[in-house]
């Protein structure tokens, strides 16, 4: 401990320690009540058992308080830390994953919190409170959360203003002063917050983390099971299109996966490829850019994802280029998954595929290939079909009349089909489903009719939010998704929707639109009715309504794209705003750092200084004339007034008794009898220039 | 009497203990935004670093250009508790909060509302007599929520506290030693012969038996019975009367105790030592110049000063 006397001696000495003080009583339950609403918050995300076991530890000490009595004995502490930790191990089977990690951070915190009786014990248990609130974020990265996390910033500030002040405060004032404090540290934590650099990729590290129920397009297609994610109203992303030009709705297909293998009526992702794919996908990535192209026909866009486990990401049809991820030759593109959290990416895509051309090959096999036989009434459809078309486009056009005019009906709760022939009983039979019924029998179909053909799955459409405003964007959400096919006419894929063949509106208006529809009982088949177009021409409540909801979403959209998923890009183009170029930006954005800090805070040093009392001029005049008594050993004290320091000056010194008296009654009339014109405060500086102490 | 204001260069600050275990929480807090990339907990990571350097500015502005000032203080006995006076003042229009006054083993909590000024009387324990000095003053906060303390340079005043020798009866009085000297003669002597001439306040060497307890229950002030001798006798405290066995300490504190008892009885007494004799006289002032001889006995250095 050599070291520690060598940087003593290096200080100016200290002071001794202050006495140590015991926390008031209503401070500590103060403080109960804040642990109280962090255990209710952290409930739905640790176990119920742990929760439980918290909320008791919590109550016994509550009753310890409000009984004034001390904490329980160390016997039982130790018993219980041990039962809590076989806890977490047991029903997390280790420390591993968020959600152990809150568990053991809401019992360490009941249990310090038990345990406490010294300062310093309640200390660390506000301690615990910031930590838990913080990590809070990994559950939820709301623009909520933020106002929930800050309230209990403020508030566990506040409770450390109380305990470390050794007369007890009030609950007013201490939640003044800690609003001060945290009003203050805000603008520099902003500052911190953008300017602090961040840096490409991440750290080496590989979250642990929770298996999720998240939300994700699944990599097979059972015709009748995606329903599940029309009721699923959950973000998916959000798109900010650059220069705020959205496409048309007819347009607004964003591309995640291609499925072309066929097993039983199930489609699925296929895992190998052809050669020809490789090559095909080698020759798009190196055409693939992000820059714009020469006639300025393509549209480039920020993407900002929620999280997701899934590999592949959505992109407009048809991806030109990409800042994450590869190309591959289907079109879709394929990243590494950040897993925890949201993130953004950058994509530009043409209407019609730019990448590829009429002599782009494809494996035909592999586009034709149908493991599932068609039935009977099926084979006859299909005949009657070969006979009337003579080419591959006709046949398309053909089936995608036959769905236009048959009679079709878009239903969110279709009826099940019959497992052996699913086909047969969707064309003839029950003629109802949404889009998977569809694209689904359409490609195998095609496939049947030997037109290579594959199904795509994506999202269609979109929310536009503040489409008047300064900033509009587009948001998907897991409801928007949308499957389609495509075909192999004239060595192109073309996208065919036969969904659009019997509900226009799925795609002109949107899934929203036809939910909200569905949901009031009114989509069926006479929903063309007035029910559309109430929808669509909202009344004025309905307008405000929706204008408030725009403008929140606009925030949310902000936040996420500012805050939650700042990254080194991110920071990149804030620099670029600021208008600085220089290629060291690392440098920059630490001199930035650094110098902002320090101004901020000598701004806050320069306000916060303790300030003279402002004095007025016949004020500093005569404590001017107060002072020169100094000489004499008469001092003036705060306390005594101007007619009590007279007297004492006269006192002491008589030889200045006339101008003692004169100086002090002028003075007096100045500043309390209202005779304070500038001719008299003229000759009361005039009097007080002229006196001249003297010893005697 | 000296005054001490404490600038920027008289204040200093550092992190309490508390104050590094929130550096750990946010060390951790780092680890865990860094490990899963959360931003929003950079974002609180952030603000409660800012916290950390707000309140600092807090701490600093909480005792800068606070003004001690140090006043005179009263000579005491030894064992007797010294006091001395300081004003700690707020000049500025700012309210000051959990100051705490530390000297020696003194410590007092200071509020100072904008402009207001305080009083303390540093209490330091007596042990020998002799001039004490007031321990170095410091002024220390951790306001506002502890996890920076400031404190201010030491300030040693000029202050010094007179401590004259514990009064102690430990010889019997031989009668000759009572009106033993050249000018006043044996008048008339009437030992314990104390007639009662009045209440009046308490005074430090006063006889435990004087002291007026009932009146001290109903109005919370010392008073002391007052006694009244008759007799215009005059007494002769000598060095020479001693007993050669008593330490000079001893000795010095029978002086005392017998200086306190002629100066209560209201005769004339003087005062003779080796060196030097306090000639025959009464009154307070007589009584501390016979004291501040005892007291500063034998301390050449302190005498002269």
């Amino acid at each position: 401990m050599q070291w520690i006397a060598t940087i003593r001696s290096w200080l100016p000495p200290m002071p001794s320690t202050p006495p140590r003080h015991s926390p008031h009583r209503t401070t500590l339950l103060q403080l109960a009540a804040i642990i109280a609403v962090a255990l209710i918050m952290h409930l739905q995300i640790a176990d119920l058992w742990i929760g439980g076991f918290a909320i008791v530890v919590f109550s016994v000490k509550v009753i310890a308080l409000l009984r004034n009595s001390g904490p329980p004995n160390k016997f039982l502490l130790v018993l219980l830390t041990i039962f809590s930790l076989g806890l977490v191990v047991v029903l997390y089977g280790g420390w591993n994953g968020q959600r152990a990690g809150i568990s053991f951070l809401v019992l360490l915190l009941t249990l310090k919190f038990l345990e406490s009786e010294a300062l310093r014990d309640y200390f660390v248990v506000c301690l615990i409170l910031y930590f838990l609130a913080a990590s809070s974020f990994l559950f939820d990265s709301s623009i909520f959360s933020i106002l929930i996390v800050t309230a209990f910033t403020l508030a566990i500030t506040a409770i450390l203003f109380q305990i470390s002040n050794p007369t007890q405060q009030s609950l007013g004032s201490s939640i003044k002063q800690s609003t001060g404090i945290v009003l203050r540290a805000l603008p520099l934590a902003i500052l911190i917050f953008f300017l602090f650099p961040r840096v490409h990729g991440s750290f080496g590290f590989i979250p642990s983390l929770d298996k999720s129920n998240d939300s994700g397009l699944a990599d097979a297609l059972v015709a009748g099971e995606m329903a599940a994610s029309a009721f699923n109203q959950e973000l998916a992303f959000r798109v900010n299109f650059e220069g705020g030009a959205i496409p048309a709705r007819r347009d607004l297909y964003w591309r995640v996966k291609t499925m072309f293998t066929e097993l039983n009526f199930t489609w699925e992702v296929g895992k190998s490829f052809s050669q020809t794919d490789l090559n095909t996908t080698a020759a798009m990535q190196s055409l693939a850019s992000l820059k714009q192209s020469d006639d300025g026909a393509s549209y480039r866009y920020t993407i900002l994802h929620e999280r997701t486990p899934d590999e592949l990401l959505p992109y407009l049809d048809f991806v030109a280029g990409s800042d994450v991820g590869k190309i591959r030759y289907d079109y879709s593109v394929r990243h590494r998954p950040t897993g925890s959290r949201s993130f953004t990416y950058q994509g530009r895509s043409t209407l019609q595929p730019s990448l590829t051309t009429a002599e782009t090959p494809i494996s035909r096999s592999q586009n034709l290939n149908t493991t599932s036989q068609p039935s009977a009434r099926t084979l006859a459809f299909l005949d009657e079909i070969r006979n009337q078309a003579n080419s591959d486009s006709e046949v398309v056009n053909l089936v995608f009349d036959y769905i236009a005019n048959s009679q079709f009906e878009y239903s969110l709760e279709p009826p099940l089909l019959d497992e052996n022939d699913p086909v047969g009983d969707f064309l003839f039979n029950t003629k109802s489903g949404y889009c998977e019924h569809y694209a689904s029998a359409f490609t195998l179909l095609m496939r049947w009719l030997g037109v290579p053909a594959r199904i795509v799955v994506g999202y269609q459409g979109g929310e536009i939010i503040n489409a008047e405003g300064a900033n509009p964007f587009l948001e998907l959400r897991y409801s928007d998704a949308h499957a389609w096919s495509e075909v192999w006419l004239n060595g192109q894929w073309q996208r065919v929707d036969p969904t659009l063949a019997v509900s226009s509106e799925r795609i002109d208006i949107g899934m929203r639109a036809i939910q909200d529809l569905w949901d009031q009982g009114l989509l069926g088949s006479g929903y063309r009715g007035n029910a559309l177009s109430d929808y669509l021409n909202p009344s004025g409540s309905a307008k405000a309504w929706l204008k408030f909801r725009d403008a929140w979403k606009s925030a949310a959209f902000q936040w996420n794209k500012w805050v939650v998923n700042y990254d080194a890009d991110t920071q990149l183009e804030l620099l670029k705003k600021l208008g600085f170029n220089n290629a060291n930006h690392l440098l920059t954005l630490l001199l930035l750092l650094v110098g902002g800090t320090m101004v901020l805070m000598l701004l806050y040093f320069i306000r916060l200084m303790p300030k003279a009392v402002h004095y007025s001029p016949e004020q500093a005049l005569y404590l001017k004339f107060v002072k020169r008594f100094r000489k004499l050993g008469i001092d003036k004290e705060i306390a005594e007034t101007p007619a009590e320091f007279a007297q004492k000056a006269v006192n002491k010194a008589p030889w200045h008794q006339a101008d003692i008296e004169a100086i002090t009654k002028a003075y007096v009339a100045i500043r309390y009898g209202g005779a304070n014109t500038d001719e008299q405060i003229d000759r009361f500086k005039k009097r007080i220039q002229r006196f001249r102490i003297k010893a005697s | 009497m000296s005054e001490f204001s404490i600038g920027r260069r008289e204040l200093f600050i550092l992190p309490t203990r508390h104050g590094w275990y929130y550096a750990l929480i946010l060390i951790a807090l780092f680890g865990i935004a860094m490990k899963f990339d959360n931003q929003p907990a950079f974002m609180m990571l952030f603000i409660l670093l800012s916290v950390g350097l707000v309140t600092m500015l807090y701490t600093h502005n909480n005792v800068i250009n606070l003004k001690i000032r140090s006043h005179s203080s009263k000579a005491v006995y030894a064992g007797e508790n010294a006091t001395f006076p300081v004003t700690v003042s707020n000049p500025s229009g700012t309210m000051r909060n959990a100051v705490w006054l530390l000297s020696g083993g003194f410590q007092q909590l200071v509020n100072l509302e904008p402009e207001q000024n305080q009083t303390i009387e540093i209490k330091l324990p007596t042990v020998q007599r002799g001039y004490l000095l007031c321990d170095a003053v410091n002024l220390t906060s951790q306001f506002p929520i502890g996890l920076f303390f400031c404190w201010s340079k030491r300030y040693i005043s000029d202050q010094r506290c007179l401590v004259y020798p514990q009064p102690l009866d430990l010889v019997a009085r031989s009668d000759s030693d009572i009106n033993q000297g050249k000018e006043e003669t044996n008048v008339n002597k009437r030992p314990g012969n104390e007639d009662y001439a009045g209440m009046k306040h308490y005074q430090p060497g006063d006889r435990l038996r004087d002291i007026h307890w009932p009146s001290l229950a109903k109005t919370q002030k010392m008073v002391s019975i007052e006694y009244e001798q008759q007799s215009n006798s005059s007494q002769n405290i000598s060095w020479f009367s001693l007993p050669n066995k008593l330490s000079v300490e001893d000795k010095l504190s029978q002086l005392c105790f017998w200086l306190i008892e002629a100066e209560k009885q209201g005769v004339r007494y003087q005062l003779e030592m080796p060196s030097q004799t306090q000639e025959y006289d009464n009154g307070p002032a007589h009584l501390h110049a016979c004291l501040r001889t005892l007291a500063l006995w034998g301390l050449v250095d302190e005498a002269a000063s």
